[in-house]
């Protein structure tokens, strides 16, 4: 694979502006199960006037076992899922999910099986200014 | 086999969020690297791959680790330090990146894909990463990633706090915005005094040449 230099004359149209591209975020954490216990972890918007889309969410074990992961926005029950797979929700970057001040996310996962796992779990963002 | 892609008849784009980038369709190039590795049980490998090419803009697509023989693993993937992704399973493991449209990479931004074991025995995993590519103009490069901390969250009228900058990316300038109607400060680590009791929430503006950037943290000051 190499660039033509035909290629070269013809991508990217236009000047990258002074810009909105905001670093993305991703939040997650790591937690040791006992047999049938459980974990929670809140999250909030930032009081800093940027809207945060969230465009993916992770949950496994090690090893991987049933487990049930769920995930409320403002209380509200967004996702749901039991299983023994990698749970991986995506959502389509032009219907993510907006997130601002004073927004919360609540996850929960709960270990089903007999035996302690180790757990995992990230979301990512990204971020806009808000100009509304 | 090598090919060339000589026309966009399709209109591929790749576009970046925000609301005043507008790129027109364009060339979009395929990119992808791989390497086969033995891993050791209950032992990992990682595959990283170091951006130093000048002239473009990438994104990951897709991130898969496929052990030689079916196998448990469990694959991680960190954009620096920071953990974007973990999937674990039985045989190959895929991780799909492409939904974040700010998550791109240009020269200097390292990434890593770790491939665990699980399994008892040692094992060869393919780790293969595939993406796309737009060209890099220029003027593009990754705006500030505004962060700072403060030396207290707790203080008397009268007092004051100061902040100290740690953003990414090397802002060249600053604005705190301090909540409390004063004027703005634009040095990099101001101190601030409050006057008046009350919570407020320290803003920073950090900006430099690409781009500006937001930080505010979630506990006020309280001002008794």
């Amino acid at each position: 694979m190499y660039d033509s230099p035909r290629s070269k004359r013809r991508v990217l149209i236009g000047r990258s502006p002074a810009s909105n591209l905001i670093s993305p975020l991703c939040v997650g954490a790591s937690h040791t199960f006992n047999p049938g216990s459980s974990g929670y972890w809140s999250f909030l918007a930032r009081p800093d006037g940027m809207t945060y889309k969230m465009i993916a969410f992770y949950s496994t074990h090690e090893p991987l076992g049933w487990h049930v992961s769920s995930l409320h926005l403002n209380d509200e029950l967004l996702m749901h899922s039991e299983g023994k797979s990698t749970v991986h929700w995506r959502f389509a970057s032009d219907r993510a999910i907006s997130l601002r001040y004073p927004d919360h996310l609540d996850i929960s996962i709960f270990n089903y099986t007999s035996s302690p796992v180790l757990g995992w779990f990230s979301i990512s963002f990204w971020r806009e200014i808000d100009r509304s | 086999m090598v090919r060339e892609i000589i026309d966009n008849p399709s209109g591929w784009s790749r576009s970046l969020p925000g609301h005043s980038i507008e790129y027109m369709p364009g060339f979009v190039l395929p990119w992808n690297q791989s390497v086969v590795q033995n891993v050791n049980a209950g032992s990992y490998y990682d595959f990283t791959i170091t951006f130093i090419d000048t002239e473009h803009i990438y994104f990951i697509d897709t991130i898969q680790v496929s052990p030689a023989t079916y196998t448990n693993l469990s694959v991680l993937f960190n954009v620096g330090s920071v953990m974007h992704g973990r999937a674990a399973g039985n045989g190959v493991v895929t991780l799909l990146i492409r939904d974040n449209p700010s998550l791109y990479f240009i020269a200097g931004d390292v990434i890593t894909v770790r491939g665990y074991n699980l399994d008892s025995s040692t094992r060869s995993f393919a780790f293969l990463v595939l993406g796309t590519k737009i060209s890099r103009s220029p003027e593009f490069g990754h705006s500030p990633s505004a962060k700072f901390t403060l030396n207290t969250h707790s203080i008397n009228a009268g007092q004051s706090v100061t902040a100290t900058d740690a953003s990414l990316y090397s802002p060249t300038a600053w604005v705190w915005e301090w909540g409390d109607g004063s004027d703005d400060s634009t040095t990099q680590n101001p101190s601030h005094t409050y006057n008046t009791p009350g919570s407020y929430y320290p803003k920073l503006k950090a900006i430099n040449q690409y781009g500006i950037d937001f930080y505010a943290e979630f506990t006020p000051v309280v001002v008794s």
